[in-house]
Formats: structure tokens, C-alpha cells, sequence
């Protein structure tokens, strides 16, 4: 087998992204008693390789005796190509093993243009697609990661999905599994034992069922002992929770290449687009003293020279001034940088940012998301244009001439002068900058990012109609001309790509052969713009009579069956709805980590609350 | 200050990083071993590393070079028995000594390069193929750089090309006055890459003095 590799790796683009043995990699012998996992990420080595929930996983397993962890990413089109054409089965990086051989293979789902490669790894690897044409043979395939929420367009091709953080419930996973190997037990009794875990799904016990124009009605379940919904796992004291000291540190420049270090997990922002917030509440921080420890562990494993504080919103920690001081007095003399992935607006810090950067100076990130107060405060991000505006006047007088304003267009409500508003704050965030400008320093930059929005699962929005595509098109258009002057760059997505990712995301299991006939076409990596083929897609739709923009455009009624219903995050659908409604009426709700709770009802659903490290 | 020179290797399993990818993994094993490097001004300063030659993805070697500038009050036999512990399997440094602060840069000196090309199955290659290539005058070939198409003659950078067996070794110019590039050698014995598994057995600096590794030769100013 090494032969044949090496004669294909000779000739694919960057051959490194299959090969093994960097620093930290585990590389261990396997016995008849091991139970072995294959973690698999469905895009390339680069982009596998930031994921920091992967590393934890690999780690974590690869600390217990009984078990193994190695990885698997999708080879680039060449490679796959190549292998193909070999007939070479795809392998593990570690020992090279053909997945086949493992007795677990995981994917993680991140976003919706990976699903192509998902069902192409499995192809290549020789497993069928669907879980029902799987024996005891093949290897048992899960999944997990935030698209696990709504996991019913890719329900046929998984054994088990799981709901929420991973740490505890891979434990048990691999314990069932090693018992169920050591008890000589079959495929069905293993998924029996699996399926009586909290927060693990078996897609193979429900059915979901539609009426004659095709509607989602409801979903029955073919198990008896199948639960009628499915909650989330939650770490609880996610600071006592042990974490890796150490890292596998790639050889190939990937993204997100430094320590990474999750100061807290949740968020009770409430911002209703975003899905990760209303997914991992509630919001549970890390001691100073526990993120010190970690980083400098991290820093004495890898050699890495740069520290990322991650969580979704790391402002927000309510100990960052003392933690980022504590941090710099530590490493300000070792050559290391501290970067914080975006800065809060309403409460912007020049000090902290210039102490962040004081060993490496970047551009600085805000994301308003909204062009104007009323729509920010129908999606509830809490930006004032004062603050920002303020923010701006900090950064640039001190030095910065580069900033990034995030934003998204086709929000619930917008108009075209929500749109222009987005004009005309970049336009406030350069004079600005233009203001501060000194005679022979950079001319000051302000980049403007586009997203085009999706309605989520799980949040406020999930029964609204996305954008069409013309309207996303016509607003990029329009923005681009209103922004059309020396200091601005304009970055916007592919509009295609984001009707079909509201498709996917709030799609039901008849899209499950939609994705099959897409990959018999020979789509893959679809977040790829090179790679994308939207003629093949919209072919796979049609062929089962299906149209993604009406997918993604569909609306759902307050009391319509929902087809992930079952899948829970513990945040109630009543808190959703009052949520909805108050964003349509443009008012907002306020962070039950500052004030008074908001009704979510996560912490009564699943026994838990808010945990901060300072004063709240 | 000091400046420590090491020869070190590039072996399996690292055989398809590339040149900045070695790069990055000095930077971080240097870190691991707690060597304290001087560090280059600017925006973004990074520690002071210099290389020889980069070394291609798909390439080992057993000889490459390696200049570091650190801090002073370091031991170069010290610094390589930490690092050679930090790096990653594959790479393992060989020697170290500390040279002359003001010594030339390893770029400007280090001139040749010999290789030890193991030729896969059904090459067709014998010595009397060699000889006839060695027979030339002159050996143009185009090169693509950038920009442009240009016509090189590289036969006087072939300093010495035998066949041993089923390795063909190679000794060539290595560099800014003159650089032979291992796969245009290969062209005109009708091989491609995919053909050979190449190792770089050392880099070398000609000179008046003969032939001298790079620890040997190029230490003082």
C-alpha cells in the first residue's frame, strides 16, 4: 500500500495534508480489546485541523487505554481522484488503516456545504451510505456538531447523532461500544444501547411523515423505546471539566494555527439569528487561573507563538481585563501574541485592545450586523452607533488603520434603506479614520463583509422565510455601488450557495436523496467556490421534485409541526416564539447574565444555569 | 549574541513538507526546547532563522544547514541536544558549533548541492545513456519563472553525474550564481519525478579551497 501511495502522493497538490507524524500526533498499537474511532472532518487537512472540538476528542479519547482516536479529513479533489482511479480505500492519517477497520467512524457537522463530502468519504472508504445497508461489519457511524440540530437531511446515512457537547457522552459511546464487543453483540443491540444515552438520536427509530403536498405533519417512532425528543448534552461545571494539555501541531499552514484556549462555553446575548447562542446555553466560564494553567501547558506542548482566548462572544467574560493583564504580564517578554477573535462594541476597551496587540498589531473586528438601530434591534444585537462610533475614535487615534464591520443582509424585516444604512456607517467608520489620519502613516482601511442570512434552527427565527435570491443579489449590487470608493473593500458571498445552505438548514429528510443524487453527479466540496456546481444541484432537486428555493423560502405557521422538533436544545419553542414575535414588533430582550431571566427555560429543562467567574 | 550553525535532517515520515513548513516547525521545536532566539524588527517580528537552500516537497536529505542567531550565554552542543529532542520524527540534527558573528549568510556561500536519486523500476538508464548526455557542449532548457520563458544552459552546472546501481548521484551548482534544478536533469534522461525518490546528501561550497561543508568552510567573515 505504501508504494501505491507514495507514487499518487508525488503527484496531488500539497501531499503533506496525507501524510502523519507531527508533533503531538498519537500513534498507537492496536489490540483485539482497542475500540477505535476515526475522526473524521469533512473538508480538507487545513480546515480540519482548526477545529478545535476535533482536537479535544482526539485527545481526550487517545487518554484512555481501551480506546484510539485518528484522523480522517476528505482528500482534495486530486487525491480522491487519484484514489479512485487506485482503488486505494481511504485511511486513517495515523496508522493508515483503511476506515473500514475502525469500530467507530465520527464526522463532525459544521456546515451544510461539507455534506457532500461526507456521503464521498464514505464512498471512498467503501461503507455504505446508509446506515440500514450497514452490518456488523462496518464500522458504526455518528455524528455531532451543531448541525446535529437539525441532522434529518443526512437522518438515512447515520447510525446515532449526538445532541450538544461532546466530552461526557464520547465516554459513554466508547464504553458501550467496547462492552457491546466484548458481549459479542450485534448492530441493532448495540444501537439499542446507544439510543438509551441521553442526547444520542437514532435516526432509524423515527419516520417522519408528510402530507399529500408534501408538508412535514409529524414524526412517528418505530422503536418503542424510542423517546419522543431527544435534549442536548450539557457540560455543567465546565471549568472543572479537564481539558488537553497538549495539541497536534500540523506541519501545513492551516487556519486557526495557535493555542486555543475556550475561555467560556454559551452565550445569553440573545441575538435571535444566531444559532450557537441559543444551542449552548447557558453561558459557563473558566477560572483565570484554570485558562493561565492551560495556556501555558498548551504553550510548552506545541511551541506555538500566539494565544486565541475562544468562546463565542470573549468580551463578554466577565474576568477578561484581569485575565488579559495576567496573560501579557506572563508572556509580553517571550515574543508571544494574544489575539481575541472580536471585541464588544457597546463597551470597547483601547486599553485591552492595545495590551492584546501590543506584541503584534492586526486589524480589529466589530460586527454590528445591522445597518440601522431599528433592525439591530430586531435581530437584538445590542450595538448603539454611538458605541461603535466611539469605538472607532479609540482605535484609530491609537493606531490602528485597518477595521473590519461585519454584517448581514436579507434579515427578517429589512428594507432596502436598512441595507443603505450599512452604507452609511462604514462611510461614518472611514471619516473617522481619515480623521485620525497622520501625514505618511497607512491610509486607514475599512473592510465591509457580507453575509447573506440564513434562518437557523433553534433560534427565533427558524420560522421565517429566507431571502430570495434576486433580493440578496440586488443588495449586494446596491452596496457594492454605494461602497464604491478608495478605503472600502467589500467582501459578499456567492448567492446560490447560501439558498441552498437555507435549504439544508432547515430542511427535512427528503433532502436526504437530493444529497445523494448531488454526489452521484460529483459534487463535493461545495463550500468551495471552484468547486461548486449549481446546475448539479438544482438537477438533484428537480429530479425529486423538489426546489430549493422554496425550501429555503418556506414559512412556518407558530403552531406548524417543526421536522427537527425532536431535537432539542432545552430552550423552550414558547421562549422562541415570544422572541419572534417581539423581533418582528423590533423590541428587544435583555442578557439574563446582567439582569432578570429572560425565560428561556434551559437552566429548568436541563438542571442548569449561568456560571460566571466575576461579579455578575 | 551568538550565531549557531547545525546540520540536520529531513527524513521519512517528513518527506512531503515543504520548505516553510520545515521553517515553521524549527520556530515552534525551538520554542518547545527553550532556546531563546533573537528576534527580527518590525510589525511582525519572528525569531532569526536562515537556510541554505530550500529543499523540496517530495525531497529528504540528510545534510541541510541551518544558521540561528540567539541570545547570548547558550551552548551550541546544548542547544542542538534540546532541539534535536523537540523535533518532530523525521528531522534530527546531526551537528552544531558556533561560527564567527560576522560569518557570511548560508545563502551566499553554500553554492553546490550533491543528490542520491534512487531510480524506480524500469528507468532504462545505463552508463553509456550518462555519457552521451555528459558529451555535450551544452544543454539548453527552457525555464518558466514568474513571468517569463527563458532558455538556461545547464550543463556546466552538472559537476558530476554517475550511475551506481539504481542510484543515479548528482552533483550540481546549488544557488544565486547559478541553480540546477534536480527535475530539468531528469528531463533530458526522459524521467519525470514520479520516477525517482530524491535525497539531498549534502550542500557544499566551492571554492579555492576545494570542497567544503558548510561547518567547514564559510565560518569566518
Amino acid at each position: 500500500m505504501k508504494n501505491r501511495l507514495d507514487h499518487i502522493l508525488k503527484s496531488v497538490s500539497k501531499p503533506a495534508r496525507y501524510t502523519n507524524g507531527e508533533h503531538n500526533a498519537v500513534h498507537k498499537d492496536w489490540t483485539a480489546k482497542t475500540v477505535s474511532m476515526a475522526l473524521a472532518f469533512p473538508d480538507i487537512y487545513e480546515v480540519g485541523m482548526g477545529h478545535l472540538g476535533f482536537k479535544i476528542l482526539y485527545h481526550l479519547i487517545n487518554q484512555r487505554d481501551d480506546a484510539v482516536a485518528e484522523r480522517v479529513f476528505a482528500p482534495w479533489v486530486d487525491m480522491d481522484d487519484a484514489m479512485r482511479s487506485a482503488q486505494l480505500p481511504l485511511f486513517s492519517l495515523e496508522s493508515r488503516r483503511p476506515l473500514q477497520d475502525f469500530d467507530i467512524l465520527g464526522f463532525t457537522l459544521q456546515y451544510e456545504m461539507s455534506y457532500t463530502n461526507i456521503l464521498r468519504m464514505l464512498d471512498l472508504a467503501g461503507i455504505p451510505r446508509r446506515s440500514e445497508q450497514r452490518g456488523s461489519a462496518e464500522p458504526l457511524v455518528i455524528a455531532g456538531g451543531p448541525c446535529a440540530f437539525n441532522v434529518e437531511p443526512l437522518a438515512p446515512f447515520f447510525d446515532a447523532v449526538v445532541l450538544g457537547e461532546g466530552e461526557e457522552v464520547m465516554q459513554e459511546i466508547l464504553d458501550a461500544v467496547r462492552i457491546g464487543k466484548e458481549q459479542g453483540r450485534d448492530r441493532a443491540g448495540l444501537l439499542q444501547v446507544l439510543g438509551a444515552i441521553p442526547g444520542i438520536y437514532i435516526p432509524s427509530w423515527y419516520q417522519p411523515v408528510y402530507d399529500e403536498t408534501g408538508r412535514f405533519c409529524q414524526i412517528d417512532r418505530t422503536n418503542p423505546t424510542a423517546p419522543a425528543a431527544i435534549e442536548k448534552r450539557v457540560i455543567r461545571d465546565f471549568d472543572a471539566l479537564p481539558s488537553p494539555d497538549r495539541f497536534v501541531v500540523p506541519y501545513l499552514d492551516v487556519v486557526h494555527d495557535r493555542v486555543m484556549v475556550e475561555v467560556m462555553r454559551g452565550c445569553t446575548r440573545g441575538c435571535r439569528f444566531c444559532q450557537a447562542g441559543m444551542l449552548y446555553r447557558p453561558a459557563r466560564e473558566r477560572s483565570v487561573q484554570s485558562i493561565k494553567d492551560q495556556v501555558r501547558r498548551l504553550l510548552e506542548t506545541t511551541g506555538y507563538d500566539e494565544i486565541s482566548l475562544t468562546s463565542l462572544s470573549t468580551g463578554d467574560y466577565s474576568c477578561i481585563g484581569p485575565l488579559v493583564k495576567e496573560l501579557m504580564e506572563e508572556y509580553d517578554q517571550t515574543g508571544t501574541a494574544l489575539s481575541l477573535p472580536s471585541l464588544r462594541v457597546d463597551s470597547f476597551d483601547v486599553q485591552l485592545a492595545k495590551d492584546i496587540q501590543r506584541f503584534r498589531k492586526t486589524g480589529l473586528t466589530f460586527a454590528p450586523e445591522a445597518g440601522t438601530q431599528r433592525l439591530r434591534d430586531v435581530i437584538n444585537k445590542n450595538v448603539k452607533e454611538a458605541d461603535l462610533i466611539s469605538a472607532v475614535e479609540g482605535a484609530f487615534s491609537a493606531g490602528w488603520h485597518q477595521i473590519k464591520l461585519y454584517f448581514m443582509i436579507g434579515l427578517p424585516t429589512e428594507t432596502m434603506e436598512d441595507v443603505e444604512g450599512i452604507a452609511a456607517l462604514a462611510r461614518k467608520v472611514l471619516a473617522v479614520g481619515q480623521r485620525h489620519q497622520k501625514p505618511g502613516r497607512k491610509r486607514p482601511t475599512v473592510t465591509v463583509s457580507i453575509a447573506s442570512f440564513v434562518p437557523k434552527v433553534g433560534t427565533p427565527f427558524q420560522w421565517d422565510a429566507q431571502d430570495t435570491a434576486d433580493s440578496l443579489r440586488k443588495k449586494q449590487y446596491h452596496l457594492r455601488e454605494l461602497l464604491k470608493h478608495p478605503g472600502f473593500q467589500f467582501q459578499y458571498h456567492d448567492v446560490e450557495t447560501s439558498v441552498l445552505e437555507g435549504a439544508f438548514a432547515r430542511g427535512d429528510r427528503r433532502l436526504a436523496d437530493v444529497l445523494e443524487s448531488a454526489v452521484d453527479k460529483g459534487c463535493r466540496f461545495d463550500a468551495w467556490t471552484e468547486e461548486f456546481r449549481y446546475d448539479a444541484w438544482l438537477a438533484s432537486f428537480e429530479e425529486h421534485g423538489l426546489d430549493a428555493a422554496r425550501m429555503a423560502q418556506r414559512c412556518f405557521a407558530q403552531n406548524d409541526p417543526l421536522p427537527w422538533g425532536h431535537l432539542q436544545s432545552g430552550v423552550s419553542e414558547e421562549f422562541l416564539w415570544v422572541e419572534h414575535q417581539a423581533a418582528w414588533n423590533a423590541m428587544t430582550t435583555s442578557d439574563c447574565r446582567l439582569g432578570d431571566c429572560t425565560g428561556c427555560a434551559v437552566c429548568f429543562a436541563l438542571d442548569v444555569k449561568n456560571k460566571l467567574q466575576g461579579g455578575e | 549574541m551568538a550565531k549557531i550553525r547545525l546540520q540536520f535532517t529531513k527524513e521519512e515520515p517528513v518527506r512531503y513538507i515543504s520548505h516553510l513548513d520545515i521553517l515553521r516547525t524549527f520556530e515552534r521545536a525551538l520554542r518547545r526546547a527553550g532556546v531563546r532566539m533573537l528576534y527580527s524588527e518590525g510589525f511582525h517580528p519572528k525569531p532569526k532563522l536562515s537556510f541554505a537552500s530550500a529543499l523540496s516537497v517530495g525531497v529528504t536529505s540528510s545534510a541541510e544547514y541551518v544558521d540561528l542567531e540567539v541570545e547570548g550565554g547558550q551552548v551550541a552542543e546544548e542547544i542542538a541536544t534540546s532541539l534535536d529532542a523537540a523535533l518532530p520524527p523525521g528531522m534530527n540534527i546531526i551537528k552544531a558549533a558556533a561560527i564567527d558573528d560576522a560569518a557570511p549568510a548560508l545563502m551566499a556561500v553554500v553554492n553546490t548541492a550533491s543528490y542520491a536519486l534512487t531510480l524506480l523500476s524500469g528507468h532504462g538508464l545505463d552508463d553509456a545513456k550518462i555519457e552521451t548526455l555528459l558529451c555535450h557542449e551544452s544543454l539548453p532548457v527552457e525555464r518558466l519563472t514568474k513571468k517569463k520563458r527563458r532558455m538556461v544552459d545547464i550543463r556546466p552546472w552538472i559537476y558530476d553525474l554517475t550511475l551506481n546501481g539504481n542510484t543515479l548521484l548528482l552533483q550540481s551548482a546549488s544557488g544565486s550564481q547559478g541553480n540546477l534544478r534536480v527535475e530539468e536533469v531528469l528531463g533530458l534522461l526522459n524521467l519525470v519525478l514520479a520516477d525517482v525518490d530524491i535525497q539531498r546528501t549534502g550542500l557544499w561550497i566551492r571554492g579555492e579551497r576545494g570542497i567544503q561543508d558548510p561547518l567547514t568552510g564559510g565560518v569566518t567573515p
